[in-house]
């Protein structure tokens, strides 16, 4: 009993040394700990910030100045692939990889992907971007980087550049066969049908008109996360968007594997754009089928995604980029 | 307790069924298709002072449905519209109804081994010679929901039917692609058929209406969006508009899948490439989250088709309706009057 007495007040915290140092040396631990959180933290949104990119110009065919945005990855364990990514155009390209949110980017940075953004001439045609501006860069990353695999991907309305690039190299011979993937996230490509957007977009007159219009833009695009919208790219579809029909030999003769990602309630990039192009892709020549796939509810994501859920939903970070990052590296 | 339940239980479910009854009622007529099968016609005239049209309309429901399904919504419904409008309408209940005697799961002269051919082929046929017999009228208009459309352009296109004058589908694909995993899941089961006599829709929409939604979510997901329907609507579409599905019917669609367009059982007719001998005017409706009929598969049909009067919709919020609409919702929805029907009105009015 006598011991026991003796022990509580040791505990209690009468004066002991051992029981001084116990008490606060766990407490400089553990803020030593939270401090290195912290700064590790820190670190952390250093790498995720954009600061991290770094900046390549170069010029095209016809000597348009461009911009490559890169993205070293920051995870250097694994050997995977190296990706360049086209702009979205219709958006600020900083929805790719802000650090205000969780971003397409980072993502893959995070995963061992090295990530090249090409960004996007304001006014330049969607064939223009493609044929020359992209293909050009993609000829200006490959000298200055070595990578085993190459990944192309074609980012919401840039998609259709990506596509442009496809056919034309599918045509002069065989330069396609250096990019081992293909995706389109969000990329709608075939508006040449009465009802679609490209034919309605004529009174998108305004650069805000999502500003004035904001209950239409939400349900064409989804929230508006502060991301303006260029309402002249979308009036541009009308022109310059791929008809599956007048180009079916130039898709069917690309020999690159894709993935076609497109969301289920997407009304900007809606599948009956994307769906056209998709039957006729690399139907004579490819190394295998394209794929189709739509984050929905019978794909047991927890709703169906509109055009911005692509990029920002939480379920395009837990589920939907896995399962593209799978199909890249398979 | 547990009997305390199950009483809490069944006096819910006979609640529910007698909350589903329809009053809307119109006169029946049970014409008998060549190969002997009853059908059920119900007609709806004109309403009195309205100015007669110049064609009656034959409204036809889906794979999982019957002739209700255009009713439910008593006076706001499809059918009690257009006949406000002037038009002769008739509401169509394919072989394998009940109002004309449900076949037998195993035995009887009649047992669920119709496919969607023998709708094509025989049940289109008959009902249209009854409706033009009836009202003297050179042709019809036909509205047909899912598979209401399909087998209305499989028989203009594959069997050169000419007594359609114009065509209005609502989410009615050619071609079949499992888009969905739970799409593809359901596919890869296909072996599990033969077990059963009959996919038993009608008695699970029973159960479905006691279930938790979180159960019957997966299923009911893909055909309702809830949101954009009315509870009691939904309810009663499970009670009184749900029908069995014959082993047949859905091997022709995983033929479709397998093929990449809807062919026929004998795989002589293909009918989604034959969709180029459509050339009447047509109003093709899709709903930009219907599952089952993905916009992709409604476009495929409006490219296909020959006709030069030819008008595709997709009800979703790019066009300024309140939701992006899905499967069901587009016949039941809760702006449909607002939203959805005016559009078959303009076209019909504008033809008729």
């Amino acid at each position: 009993m006598k011991s026991e007495r003796i022990l509580k007040q040791g505990l209690a915290g009468k004066k002991h040394p051992s029981a001084f140092f116990q008490r606060w040396g766990l407490g400089l631990i553990l803020g030593l700990a939270a401090m290195s959180l912290f700064c590790s933290k820190e670190v952390l949104n250093l790498r995720q910030d954009k600061t991290r990119s770094a900046l390549v110009t170069f010029e095209d065919d016809r000597g348009q100045k461009g911009e490559i945005l890169f993205f070293p990855r920051t995870y250097a364990g694994g050997d995977t692939y190296s990706m360049i990514i086209t702009a979205p155009v219709a958006f600020d390209d900083s929805l790719l990889y802000s650090s205000a949110h969780d971003s397409f980017v980072n993502w893959f940075t995070l995963r061992g992907v090295n990530v090249w953004l090409v960004r996007y001439p304001a006014g330049m045609s969607y064939a223009d971007y493609g044929r020359l501006h992209l293909k050009s860069a993609i000829e200006k990353i490959r000298k200055v980087s070595k990578s085993d695999r190459w990944v192309v991907g074609g980012m919401s309305l840039g998609g259709i550049a990506v596509m442009e690039y496809l056919m034309q190299n599918s045509y002069v011979g065989s330069n396609t066969t250096d990019v081992d993937k293909v995706f389109f996230l969000g990329s709608g490509f075939d508006y040449s049908y009465p009802s679609s957007l490209a034919y309605k977009a004529t009174h998108f007159t305004a650069e805000n008109y999502c500003e004035q219009n904001t209950e239409l833009c939400i349900g064409l695009f989804g929230a508006l996360p502060g991301v303006a919208v260029s309402a002249e790219a979308v009036r541009r579809l009308k022109s310059e968007s791929i008809s599956a029909a007048a180009n079916a030999d130039r898709l069917g003769s690309i020999r690159v594997p894709a993935i076609f990602v497109n969301g289920k309630i997407d009304n900007l990039c809606p599948s009956e754009t994307v769906f056209p192009v998709f039957e006729k892709y690399g139907r004579s020549g490819s190394r295998e089928l394209p794929r189709f796939y739509q984050p929905s509810e019978p794909n047991f994501y927890s709703r169906d995604f509109n055009h911005l859920d692509l990029f920002t939903h939480k379920q395009a970070f837990s589920k939907l980029y896995p399962e593209l990052n799978r199909y890249l590296v398979e | 307790m547990k009997w305390f339940s199950c009483a809490i239980t069944v006096v819910f479910w006979v609640a529910t069924l007698s909350c589903a009854s329809i009053k809307l009622q119109g006169e029946k007529y049970h014409p008998v298709t060549a190969d002997g099968w009853p059908l059920t016609l119900e007609h709806f005239p004109p309403e009195a002072g309205s100015v007669k049209k110049k064609y009656p309309v034959i409204l036809c429901h889906g794979l999982l449905s019957n002739r209700n399904y255009f009713k439910i919504n008593e006076e706001r419904s499809l059918a009690a519209v257009l006949a406000k409008q002037g038009y002769d309408v008739w509401l169509m209940d394919m072989r394998g109804r009940n109002d004309a005697g449900a076949p037998g799961y195993w035995f009887g002269k009649h047992t669920y081994t119709f496919s969607m051919d023998d709708y094509i082929r025989y049940d289109v046929d008959a009902a249209i010679s009854e409706v033009l017999q009836r009202t003297g009228a050179a042709k019809v208009n036909w509205i047909g929901h899912s598979m209401g459309g399909i087998v209305a352009y499989s028989r203009i296109g594959s069997l050169g039917e000419d007594r359609i004058a114009n065509l209005v589908t609502i989410g009615s694909p050619m071609l079949v692609a499992p888009l969905d995993r739970s799409m593809l899941t359901a596919y890869r089961m296909q072996g599990a058929m033969v077990m059963v006599p009959v996919l038993p829709f009608r008695p699970l929409a029973h159960i479905g209406t006691v279930v938790p939604s979180f159960l019957s979510s997966p299923i009911s997901r893909i055909l309702i969006y809830e949101p954009n329907t009315d509870k009691g609507v939904v309810d009663r579409l499970m009670v009184t508009s749900t029908n069995n599905i014959a082993k047949a019917e859905i091997q022709q669609f995983i033929d479709a899948v397998n093929h990449g367009g809807l062919i026929s059982r004998d795989k002589t007719l293909d009918y989604r490439a034959n969709l180029r001998n459509i050339k009447i005017p047509v109003l093709i409706i899709g709903g930009r989250r219907d599952h089952l009929a993905d916009p992709l598969a409604v476009r495929d049909v409006f490219d296909r088709i020959s006709s030069r009067d030819k008008t595709m919709f997709i009800a979703s919020r790019a066009e300024g309706l309140s939701e992006d609409y899905g499967h069901t919702d587009l016949v039941v929805g809760k702006r449909v009057n607002e939203e959805i029907f005016p559009h078959i009105l303009k076209f019909l009015g504008e033809r008729n």
